[in-house]
């Protein structure tokens, strides 16, 4: 996409974009949001940003959906036609095979009513199985939506002259019949629409197969099949498991009654890798997650629920954790606005970003005069801000292309030591230089047994990227050459990273491709001449066979290297400087900190609640929530009278057995109370076995303990 | 009565009991008639078209859609009634006493009958429902009927006694030469349907009018299909899918219409391996028309391969559970389950622990094993398990060492959404109970995709 546009785009949904609302929650936090924070600019530049990230989801949304969406559309119009199996009573239905991610399949439902809503029917209604334990309240809502749905519809539809019923159909008089009535004399009795195409089908959609009591549903379909001949209804199944968990669920009368075609909707995992590759890992996204934390979402997403709703909610929140408050963040924006905010920055803005760790390995590099200039002039401190920032931006537009890049040519290789897909790559690059790593050095070398076939392909696609990468920037490019020129002339520079970078690899992978597919014919020349010509790209496979024959007999003779090998191996390693010129891990960069969220632990620890081992901190260890002064404990097994008496108790049972008795564990209790009292005495106050009771209460309450019934004085521990 | 009998072809017997039974005007009509049967015995065809032919009053009521009797009420007030108006109907009384006033408003004598379709629904309402509408005319002053079609037999409504005996009529099954009979009448939409779908030159158009062409055919179709399927209405589909397949080849010039070995030998393994796909109805409607905007290579070509690949999930669970996309952490919880379900409490310490001791093997317990081998756990069914149990197996399975986290919890809810585990929704506390319901296959193939051998802690196996 377009920077320029991006960035008109992202001020638009601006003024606008929040009036569709994201979440129930967030709305009602607004407001707050807005008063408190509208006036920075780190909250700006977020809501920006977010903007802009949420308009590309919806983008890919549609383009994604479209597809599966529009067939399901086609479906359902064309069912109407076939007559003559809804005259036997048999149901139209489609069913969505949508994969085991819940959360997601919300948006995709809405998104296919919108669409049927537009260009099919009004009549839908979508019924989740919370709203249908039984078969009455399964009937009642879907009759109520399909009716209502309607005349909440034909109040824009001003000139249909059949007026509605303005008395309202209770709930409970939402009968099959009163839909058929309700049908028969909204299609049959004004004779003038026979301009009407065909009856509208009314379209009844449930979208979680599974959750569904089978028996409700059988009888759903059965009382839908004996009116099927006077309305055409259609049936949408939202299956989240596979086809056979309908037919399992449905026994054979009522399967027969139902006409099922199947649509495949993507696997979560594709769509994942979709989002993440086409929206955040991208140079246009400036918000850039870490290796660390971007490898603990997708794992979240991998490992416990294969939804993309969650993993884009996650990534919401490290935005919100990395803006929050700090007006350093502003600057991660787009490139045209970097200019006008850094002169916006305050003196105490600037000097926390000169407080950057990263600052200091760039200071090293300059000269003395520039350093004290640095920290001294805070105009001077700006523009080189600028021309860093924007050499990062530069590195992120070549690095992400690299990596692009360096995923066409390792995705086919055996073993897959770094992965397939851009996420997997990326997690490997950003963490470290990937270069230097073994795993890297292993693709390489194995790279250079590559077949010709394979390599001219790969360098083909290669070529693909970088091209679509160049058509990208070029419209950009009078902004970027001018501020470069502006202060080249004092600062230490070795800007060959960028676009010039990007079209000099251009030329090169050219050179090397067109040497590559020549290569092929130098290696006939050494054993005889053939004189056709087969540089055209159709003759490669044949000749690969060739090649390989001409090898197999090189090698029997003595390994004298073709021209191919000879080719292939200096492109490897001309692919290896070119990889550790462009991958360079993020870290090594100047003010990364700006654009590069990194704090793991913190999102782990927000994003991931675990309730037990919360529970536990507490109980063995309230400091960490009750900051006091007073239960600092030398150990977390140690004991002082001074912690909250559940604490305690709770203390005391981890060193029990399956069983507790009730008198020792207070006998106990009392010990740490009283220290210095008898030993009789102490339990007998009354204030110590009331404190004591308590808490044992509590803790029964917190499922910890319960009562034991063979031993009416002992407990017995849950957990361990 | 000559023409009923074309319309509802081979059920000559019953039309003549239903018509002895209602057929005379001025005569009273029956208490009650009860007529059952199995599915697809044309029971409601052969009433309504008796009903229609004797044009009395008659409402019909499925009663499945019955959920309250309520509905069954209003409907049959509204059915009476002449004009439209709202009926308003609760209880039994007002229904009777609805009657009554119609009866002196606009009826009189004049032959009511009630037709209850798929009456065995009925006895999930209250129990007396049924048999007040079994002696519904002694109630009111009408002369009415009810009609109770079912399929099941008579016996298995159980009323108290006191009950007035209807009269039974029973529609047996159509036998293998009514089944032809039938079918070949509906030769002229078959053929119609195929000349929709495929373009055919007038000459082979007229070799498949031929009526011998589909006798023929009919009869391979039967032999097949006669033993597994007496639902003439699934029959009757299955004709028509094959009967496509079956004159393809001669559209296409392949074999003649009159070579019937050939035929026979091309249409053979079709049949069989359309038989597991009886009852299934599947739509196999080519997307028509794809609208030009959009032609991918890849959606035209699913549903092809989809047919096959149904196939085979139905039959193996093993492609089935692979097509299957689980989260990582969800497949061994689904294991967990599963060795939950399927070993008992007793061996967990030996199955899951590193240094769980060594047991001896006593000679009693050895036999005893022996003897009780045809009930392995396996065999006998899940048992059900406490969440605790599960998360400690499915700890004990894993290598990594993950915490307890919420995302883990949220997955249990999900399995048992999914219908890969069953128990209560809720969560309760103390004792929230489950039971893994996959086999073990199933479990074997999810195991495979996640390394993990199965049968190494399934105390059966040891």
């Amino acid at each position: 996409m377009d920077t320029t546009a991006s960035v008109s785009k992202g001020v638009f949904l601006f003024t606008n974009g929040f009036k569709k609302g994201k979440g129930i929650k967030k709305k009602s936090e607004q407001p707050l949001f807005e008063k408190m924070f509208m006036k920075e600019p780190w909250y700006e530049t977020y809501k920006q940003n977010w903007n802009y990230i949420e308009q590309q989801l919806q983008d890919l949304h549609h383009k994604s959906y479209s597809v599966l969406l529009n067939n399901v559309v086609d479906y359902i119009k064309y069912s109407g036609i076939n007559e003559t199996a809804t005259l036997e009573g048999v149901i139209p239905s489609a069913t969505l095979l949508t994969g085991v991610n819940q959360p997601d399949h919300v948006s995709q439902f809405t998104a296919l009513i919108d669409i049927i809503r537009d260009e099919v029917t009004p009549h839908v209604a979508l019924v989740n199985s919370q709203d249908a334990p039984s078969i009455k309240h399964l009937v009642e809502n879907t009759v109520w939506q399909l009716i209502n749905g309607k005349t909440a519809l034909e109040n824009y539809d001003e000139e249909d002259e059949h007026i509605s019923p303005t008395k309202k159909l209770r709930k409970s008089q939402c009968t099959m019949k009163a839909l058929k009535n309700w049908y028969e004399s909204r299609h049959q009795s004004p004779t003038k629409k026979k301009t009407l195409p065909l009856k509208k089908p009314l379209v009844i959609i449930i979208p979680d197969f599974e959750s569904f009591n089978c028996s409700v549903l059988q009888d759903f379909v059965m009382i839908v099949s004996g009116y099927v001949s006077i309305m055409p209804i259609v049936l949408v199944f939202g299956v989240a498991t596979s086809v056979s968990a309908l037919h399992n669920s449905f026994p054979y009368h009522v399967s027969s009654k139902l006409l099922i075609k199947v649509f495949h909707s993507h696997s979560s995992v594709v769509y994942m890798n979709q989002v993440l590759e086409d929206i955040f890992l991208t140079h246009t996204c400036p918000f850039q997650l870490s290796g660390k934390a971007f490898e603990l979402l997708t794992d979240v997403f991998l490992f416990y629920d294969f939804s993309v709703t969650g993993l884009i909610q996650s990534i919401k929140y490290c935005m919100m954790e990395h803006f929050y408050g700090d007006n350093l963040q502003s600057l991660c924006c787009d490139r045209e606005q970097l200019e006008e905010l850094i002169m916006k920055l305050s003196a105490e803005d600037l000097e926390s970003i000169r407080q950057l760790m990263s600052f200091r390995p760039f200071l090293e590099q300059q000269d003395c005069r520039t350093k004290i200039k640095l920290f001294e002039d805070d105009n001077f401190f700006r523009e080189a801000l600028y021309h860093e920032l924007d050499r990062h931006h530069d590195y992120l537009y070549s690095f992400y292309m690299c990596l692009r890049l360096l995923c066409v040519f390792v995705k086919d290789l055996p073993k897959n030591t770094l992965g397939k897909t851009v996420r997997e790559i990326y997690t490997k690059c950003s963490a470290e230089c990937v270069t230097e790593t073994t795993a890297f050095k292993d693709c390489m070398q194995l790279l250079k047994f590559q077949s010709q076939f394979k390599m001219v392909e790969s360098i083909k696609n290669a070529l693909k990227i970088i091209n679509s990468y160049l058509q990208v920037v070029s419209p950009v490019k009078p902004l970027l050459t001018s501020p470069t020129k502006n202060n080249s002339n004092n600062l230490s520079l070795n800007d060959d990273l960028g676009q010039n970078f990007v079209k000099s690899l251009r030329v090169h992978l050219l050179t090397f491709l067109r040497q590559i597919e020549n290569a092929n014919t130098e290696t006939t020349v050494l054993t005889n001449v053939s004189p056709e010509a087969d540089g055209n790209d159709e003759n490669v496979p044949g000749n690969r066979y060739k090649l390989k024959e001409k090898l197999l007999k090189a090698t029997r003779v003595d390994r004298v290297q073709s021209e191919f090998e000879m080719v292939r191996s200096r492109f490897v390693s001309y692919l290896e400087d070119m990889f550790s010129k462009g991958l360079q891990s993020a870290r090594t960069q100047p003010f990364h900190e700006i654009l590069l969220f990194t704090d793991v632990s913190n999102v782990r620890k927000n994003i991931i609640g675990s309730p037990r081992g919360a529970v536990h901190t507490a109980l063995s260890n309230p400091v960490h929530y009750l900051q006091c002064s007073c239960c600092q404990l030398p150990s977390s097994d140690s004991v002082t009278e001074s912690l909250p008496d559940v604490c305690l108790a709770y203390k005391l049972h981890r060193e029990c057995g399956m069983y507790i008795n009730l008198y020792d564990w207070l006998q106990a209790f009392a010990t740490v109370l009283h220290p210095d009292e008898e030993d009789d005495q102490r339990h007998q106050h009354p204030l110590t076995q009331l404190r004591f009771t308590r808490a044992v209460a509590e803790l029964q309450f917190l499922g910890f303990i319960k009562s034991y019934k063979r031993k009416t004085d002992h407990v017995m521990r849950l957990t361990w | 009565m000559e023409e009923l009998q074309n319309k509802v072809p081979c059920r000559e017997e019953q039309l003549n009991g239903l018509f002895n039974l209602l057929g005379d005007g001025d005569e009273c009509l029956p208490c009650s008639i009860f007529i059952s049967g199995s599915m697809a015995t044309g029971k409601t065809l052969c009433i309504n078209a008796v009903l229609r032919c004797l044009s009395y009053k008659h409402v019909v009521i499925d009663c499945i859609e019955c959920y309250t009797p309520k509905i069954i009420f209003e409907t049959i007030l509204s059915g009476l009634e002449d004009e439209e108006i709202e009926v308003k109907c609760e209880t039994m009384m007002d229904l009777v006493n609805g009657l009554n006033r119609l009866q002196e408003a606009q009826l009189g004598y004049n032959p009511i009958v009630l037709v209850f379709d798929r009456a065995e629904r009925l006895r999930n309402l209250d129990a007396n429902i049924m048999s007040a509408f079994l002696k519904l005319r002694e109630l009111c002053n009408l002369n009415i009927c009810c009609i109770f079609v079912t399929h099941l037999i008579y016996e298995s409504f159980n009323f108290r006694r006191g009950v007035r005996e209807p009269i039974k009529l029973y529609f047996s099954n159509y036998n293998k030469e009514e089944l032809f009979k039938i079918i070949f009448l509906q030769q002229k939409t078959f053929i119609h349907h195929l000349l929709v779908t495929y373009e055919v030159d007038n000459e082979i158009k007229g070799e498949l009018e031929k009526p011998e062409l589909f006798a023929n055919f009919l009869n391979a179709f039967l032999s097949v299909f006669y033993r597994p399927c007496r639902d003439l209405i699934e029959l009757q589909h299955m004709a028509c899918v094959n009967f496509m397949k079956y004159c393809e080849p001669i559209i296409k010039n392949e074999i003649s219409a009159m070579d019937l070995t050939k035929l026979w030998r091309h249409i053979s393994p079709i049949l069989k391996s359309s038989l597991e796909l009886l009852y299934l109805r599947l739509s196999d409607a080519k997307a028509v028309k794809p609208s030009p905007g959009k032609e991918n290579s890849d959606t035209d070509s699913i549903p092809h391969n989809f047919e096959n690949m149904l196939k085979e999930e139905l039959t193996s669970t093993k492609t089935f559970a692979q097509s299957f996309e689980l989260p990582y952490y969800a497949k061994f919880l689904l294991i967990a389950a599963y060795l939950a379900s399927y070993n008992s409490p007793m061996e967990d310490k030996r199955l899951f622990m590193k240094n769980h001791g060594k047991q001896r093997k006593r000679l009693q317990q050895v036999k005893a094993k022996a003897k009780i081998s045809e009930k392995l756990n396996t065999q006998l069914g899940p048992k059900v398990f406490t969440l605790h149990r599960l998360l400690a197996i499915f700890y004990a399975i894993l290598e990594e060492k993950i915490g307890l986290t919420s995302n883990l919890l949220a997955q249990i809810a999900t399995l048992v959404e999914l219908k890969l585990i069953a128990g209560s929704k809720e969560i309760d506390l103390d004792t929230a109970k489950y039971k893994c319901i996959v086999g073990y296959d199933f479990i074997s193939a999810v195991a495979q995709t996640v390394g993990f051998n199965v049968r190494k802690y399934l105390y059966d196996f040891m």
